[in-house]
């Protein structure tokens, strides 16, 4: 590869790395790490400009997996984009479809029915779970911890269960659709999600114990890649790793959206250490606080989908012509609470079924951006950690 | 670790870096054997992984798998290929069908063509909802496969000519399949061979199938 290919702001010098006087002198070298690497989840490829092993510079390159996703919307009605959005964060299907069918509807003001609202939640919630332990699972991986993943993978299983049952696909989903759900609970399925929430309850220890507190992932991930509130803010970070800078702000709790006003639940964020039960190694806005700012929401997933359940009211489960719109001129912007920040869809429409021009902000797009800045003057072992915290999928940063 | 180094020693500066690093050492072992009583557990644990292909998958009922098809009573109304996002289904008919109150078989023009290209399909189940006859389902079938892409479009007007409603996997031809699949397999040839008695239901079904591709006499 030619350096000179290479556009790098050069703000870092090699002053700033102590050097001493008489140490061999070492040339800076450029090293591609990805697209095709384990732990970068999925194809980016990032350019290291290292001296030794220091990191001095990172910057990410996209879009190997761009499908022009939002051209197919401007194509297609939108209940046959229900399926692509499935393909964007493929490990967040229901909530991407809930984001779509949210703004589609605000355009047309369609009214979804309670039934189909407390489906939605269900589904979306349980779909933060199962996106968050392919997170915690895969995160453990990159840090060399191979069996957390396997027991995330078990109850990730069981929830793709629940979702096979319900509408048929273990992947893409299409199910939470324009006016609601495609289709009514099946049944059992109640107490089959049930029981699932009492098992999965009591695991969640297990994975503390297995990886979160373990030392030797404790020491890989504390004090590295830290994010201030400030940084946060203004590289437009959304979702855990907002929170894990200290910032309580959760689309579900400030503008809540398919009546998550109607449920109690908490917004955890990252803590200092020594608090409860985090390790005094701790730092807010450190890998380990993103990391565990992700347990913590799945324990406030299960509240919610309990809470749902109990109050699933009867009732349709999908407004009537749903899939017959005329997306009236106007334009909407809505954002929801995707697993890994927010997820926003701009829909323009002109009068016809077909929308005028539908935008997507991915928010492992945004939240990508950082690493540019976190990944400076870092061990080369630790960009992967720092990456693996910020939890890319790349399906939705290339869209 | 170099980084491992470095915390240590900034950590423990207050309480004396030999302390630290002890304490590290200890934590890390201490924490270690908590993981390994959890996983200990699980050694005595029954095996939850499916040996798949020795063992038949799990599907749920609803699941999304290659459409079963009944071709007897499609009128050729072009809905599903309209409503499908990747134009992935191709109709070719000589002249208008309609259904038979009677029978329930569709008459009229002759179908010519009905095939699905599953090198496109995605298997939303979108084609499903707005059959006016409700002769298109999501079928049981997932596994499939091809060696070229043109294998993979699937004429389901010439399966129906065999009796078939979907397609045959690449498995069947095999020489020896495990279990389960030769189970599915004998029906499937029994459904295939036992072609002049039309006693049974299925046969009967087949014979419909198959009259609804060939012209009217
Ligand atoms: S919608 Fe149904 S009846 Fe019409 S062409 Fe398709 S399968 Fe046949
Ligand atoms: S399942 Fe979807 S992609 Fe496949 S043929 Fe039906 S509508 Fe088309």
């Amino acid at each position: 590869m030619n350096p000179s290919t290479i556009e790098m702001p050069r703000h870092t010098s090699l002053e700033s790395t102590p050097i001493q006087q008489g140490d061999l002198r070492t040339e800076e070298m450029l090293v591609n790490m990805g697209p095709q690497h384990p732990s970068t989840h999925g194809v980016l490829r990032v350019v290291l400009r290292t001296d030794g092993e220091m990191v001095l510079e990172a910057v990410p390159h996209i879009g190997y997996l761009h499908r022009c996703a939002e051209k197919i919307g401007e194509n297609l009605q939108p209940y046959q984009y229900i399926p692509y959005t499935d393909r964007m964060d493929y490990l967040a299907g229901m909530n991407n479809n809930q984001g779509f069918a949210l703004a589609v509807e605000r355009l047309c003001g369609l009214q979804v029915p309670p039934r189909g609202q407390a489906i939605r939640v269900i589904f979306s919630e349980l779909n933060r779970i199962a996106s968050h332990l392919v997170s915690l699972g895969t995160y453990g991986l990159d840090m060399g911890a191979f069996t957390p993943f396997l027991y995330c993978f078990r109850e990730r299983e069981m929830i793709l269960d629940l979702f096979e049952a319900a509408c048929g696909a273990r992947l893409t989903y299409s199910y939470l659709t324009t006016g609601g759900a495609h289709d009514d609970l099946p049944e059992g399925w109640i107490d089959r999600c049930r029981e699932f929430l009492d098992y999965f309850e009591t695991k969640i220890a297990d994975y503390n114990n297995l990886l979160s507190f373990n030392h030797i992932f404790v020491k890989r991930t504390t004090n590295v890649g830290v994010i201030s509130i400030d940084e946060a803010i203004r590289w437009g970070l959304t979702g855990p790793p907002l929170r894990a800078s200290g910032i309580r702000w959760d689309l579900r709790m400030v503008l809540p959206y398919d009546g998550y006003e109607k449920y109690d639940f908490d917004v955890p964020i990252g803590e200092p250490g020594g608090t409860r039960e985090i390790p005094e190694e701790v730092v807010v806005g450190d890998c380990w606080s993103r990391y565990y700012v992700r347990v913590l929401e799945m324990t406030q997933s299960v509240r919610i989908i309990r809470q749902a359940l109990d109050q699933l009211p009867p009732g349709d489960f999908r407004a009537a012509k749903a899939t017959s719109l005329k997306l009236p001129a106007g334009e909407v912007y809505v954002e929801v609470e995707n697993p890994r920040g927010q997820l926003g869809f701009f829909v323009m429409g002109d009068g016809s079924a077909i929308p005028y021009r539908v935008k997507v902000r991915g928010p492992s797009f945004c939240n990508l951006s950082i690493t540019t800045r976190t990944c400076r003057n870092v061990l080369l072992a630790d960009v992967p950690a720092i990456i693996g915290s910020i939890d890319v999928v790349m399906g939705e940063v290339d869209r | 670790m170099n980084s491992a180094n470095g915390n240590f020693v900034a950590a423990g500066a207050s309480r004396g870096p030999v302390r630290a690093y002890f304490r590290d050492i200890w934590k890390t072992v201490h924490t270690i054997l908590v993981g390994m009583r959890i996983s200990l557990k699980y050694c005595f644990a029954k095996t939850i992984t499916l040996q798949y292909p020795d063992v038949a998958p799990a599907l749920q009922p609803r699941y999304r798998g290659f459409h079963f098809f009944e071709i007897e009573k499609c009128i050729a109304c072009d809905m599903c290929a309209k409503a499908c996002p990747v134009d992935c289904i191709y109709i070719e008919k000589t002249g208008p069908r309609k259904v038979d109150k009677n029978t329930g078989i569709a008459t009229g023009g002759l179908m010519t063509r009905y095939a699905i290209d599953y090198a496109k399909c995605m298997f939303c189940a979108l084609c499903v909802d707005p059959c006016p006859t409700e002769c298109i389902h999501m079928g049981n079938l997932h596994d499939m496969s091809g060696y070229t892409r043109d294998d993979m479009i699937v004429e389901f007007t010439d399966l129906a000519k065999e009796g078939l409603q979907t397609p045959q996997p690449l498995w069947m031809q095999s020489e020896k399949p495990p279990a389960w699949a030769q189970q599915r397999k004998a029906e499937w040839e029994q459904y295939k061979h036992s072609r002049d008695q039309l006693t049974s239901d299925v046969n009967r079904r087949r014979e419909e199938m198959a009259k609804a591709v060939a012209p009217e006499a």
